[in-house]
């Protein structure tokens, strides 16, 4: 009976022995050991009881991935922001109300502490979103296309390389020069709607 | 880019400063005219090129992003592929220390496309080893040379490699006099300035890098530059010139003397155009042996090396360069053997004709 109890003590909800949930919390705070997990990813495929108990040891199913990606300097000193949604913000056509919108972000990342924003322009100032510490790509503006196939081809190409490749959970664009009003209100609940702070131990 | 003349895609990694991406400049102002140039860079400088009238795009270092390079070799491949398979190069040179994986796929993915790695030598030795398996990935290994290249103990200095002299963007002619250099850079016509081109520092703080070189600037009565534009605009004594100018190398002129980091590019410009300087070895660098190249310069007697920063040892440093710098950076020029862009070009265009 003691045993038991003891057994069942030593298991989280789901069944996953706590000793393994420890390490894989060291492991996903860890941008040294992510990597080597990352590796695991690769060595598992295709056999589906070892992805499923990697799935659930390492957060594969965990509401938000957990990704190591420069959160931005509204969010200095913050603990865990591994955890955090990243989402793209698609600043194409921007042009001279970028610094606006690079504010509004930062405004928006600041009150709710729920977001790591990744930029995608089609000019290059890198300087005015390097002042916020976020992370930029750049695509060929459309007037300078001249590549085979179309330009909206390559940008939704683009966006959705940064979908997968950041784990993003969603793309807000600009509309008038500024973010577009459903996107900035999904970032704004993100003030309140913080699945990835449910811990499962 | 629809046309028929051969197109070079130049792709420079990131690293420190701008050297990658200045070595590739070197080499496509070399090029004939016909030929197309494309830059990929991981560096957020690249927009200098456009002044060139060359094409780029910029790709994330995993650096620049705060990314595992786990996480990011896969964003780096599929850019990569993607960009190669659409710009359709004749040739792609890579500048770097460290080719990295996904350039293996990018080469299996569009087949027809040849590949060089311009991989300088000055290796810190017994690092970077590794890397030298990954000449199997390229059709040509491109060296430029080092005026330093005797005291290269690195891994790199007995690989198989087509060597060339130290290359630079600008040559000696390009050097303007000084009145039009200190002209273009906003300077005062008159009285000696020094420029200090050390990277990041606080110039209040004299126990720092850039802080020490700056208060011995003006212990020796020299005005001070420099090249970060934020550094300028930190200085609580107002005499301090921030230099914004790409390439920088032209107006050197402008300046008495240099202290200055020895990477490789700033290392070759500054003894090549004759300018009195003090190296600094910057020994964070992942790879670059910075400090032999210093101490070479110190033991021909073209320059000053500096071992450690101080107030004291830039000043001593400083009175030996304002009285014998000229004659020391004579004795460099005189021992330079011409800029190995020439000869680089060359060779790239001979592998696009293989």
């Amino acid at each position: 009976m003691t045993a038991g109890r003891k057994s069942r003590d030593a298991r989280t909800a789901r069944g996953v022995p706590k000793w393994i949930t420890a390490t894989a919390r060291t492991v996903r705070s860890s941008s040294r050991l992510s990597s080597a997990t990352d590796r695991a990813i690769g060595a598992v495929r295709g056999n589906a009881v070892l992805v499923d108990v990697a799935r659930r040891v390492f957060s594969w199913d965990a509401p938000v991935p957990v990704m190591v990606l420069a959160a931005g300097r509204p969010l200095a000193g913050m603990d865990g922001t591994e955890r955090l949604p990243i989402v793209v913000i698609d600043a194409i056509g921007s042009g001279a109300s970028l610094p606006h919108i690079l504010r509004e972000v930062a405004v928006l990342q600041g009150e709710t502490r729920g977001f790591r924003p990744v930029l995608l322009l089609d000019q290059p100032e890198f300087a005015a979103v390097r002042a916020f510490g976020y992370p930029v790509e750049l695509v060929i503006p459309e007037a300078e296309w001249d590549f085979a196939g179309e330009w909206a081809d390559y940008r939704a190409r683009r966006l959705a390389m940064m979908l997968v490749r950041y784990a993003a959970l969603s793309i807000v664009g600009v509309t008038d020069g500024q973010l577009d009003p459903v996107g900035r209100r999904l970032l704004a609940t993100l003030a309140s709607y913080r699945p990835w702070e449910v811990r499962t131990t | 880019m629809t046309a028929t003349a051969p197109l070079v895609l130049l792709m420079s990694s990131n690293g420190a400063g701008m050297g990658h991406l200045t070595r590739l400049l070197a080499y496509a102002e070399r090029l004939p005219p016909e030929v197309r140039r494309y830059v990929l860079s991981m560096s957020q400088a690249v927009p200098v090129v456009a002044q060139y009238g060359y094409r780029y795009e910029y790709l994330p270092s995993a650096g620049a992003l705060g990314m595992t390079s786990s996480t990011w070799q896969p964003l780096f491949e599929e850019r990569l592929i993607e960009t190669i398979e659409r710009v359709r190069p004749d040739l792609v040179v890579f500048d770097g220390t460290h080719p990295y994986r996904g350039i293996d796929a990018a080469r299996e993915a569009v087949p027809g496309t040849r590949w060089v790695w311009s991989r300088r030598g000055m290796w810190k030795p017994g690092l970077n080893v590794d890397q030298l398996a990954k000449s199997s990935w390229f059709d040509d290994i491109l060296e430029p040379g080092d005026f330093a290249q005797e005291y290269d103990e690195g891994a790199s200095a007995s690989a198989l490699a087509h060597r060339v002299a130290p290359v630079t963007l600008v040559e000696r002619v390009d050097l303007l006099p000084r009145a039009e250099a200190r002209a273009r850079l906003g300077l005062p016509a008159e009285g000696p300035i020094g420029l200090v081109a050390l990277g990041a520092g606080n110039i209040n703080d004299t126990t720092g890098d850039v802080g020490a070189a700056a208060a011995a600037l003006r212990h020796t009565g020299c005005g001070v530059a420099v090249t970060q534009v934020a550094i300028a605009e930190a200085a609580v004594e107002g005499d301090v010139h921030a230099i914004r100018a790409y390439p920088l190398a032209p107006c050197y002129s402008a300046f008495d003397v240099v202290i200055a980091a020895a990477g490789y590019n700033s290392f070759h410009e500054l003894l090549r155009l004759g300018i009195p300087t003090a190296f600094v070895a910057n020994l964070r660098t992942s790879v670059d042996d910075q400090d032999a190249r210093a101490r070479y310069a110190e033991d021909q007697g073209w320059a000053v090396r500096l071992d450690h920063v101080s107030v004291d040892a830039v000043t001593v440093a400083l009175w030996r360069l304002l009285e014998h710098g000229p004659e020391m950076a004579a004795r460099a020029v005189a021992a330079d053997p011409g800029n190995g862009a020439h000869a680089a070009a060359h060779r790239l265009m001979e592998v696009i004709g293989r």
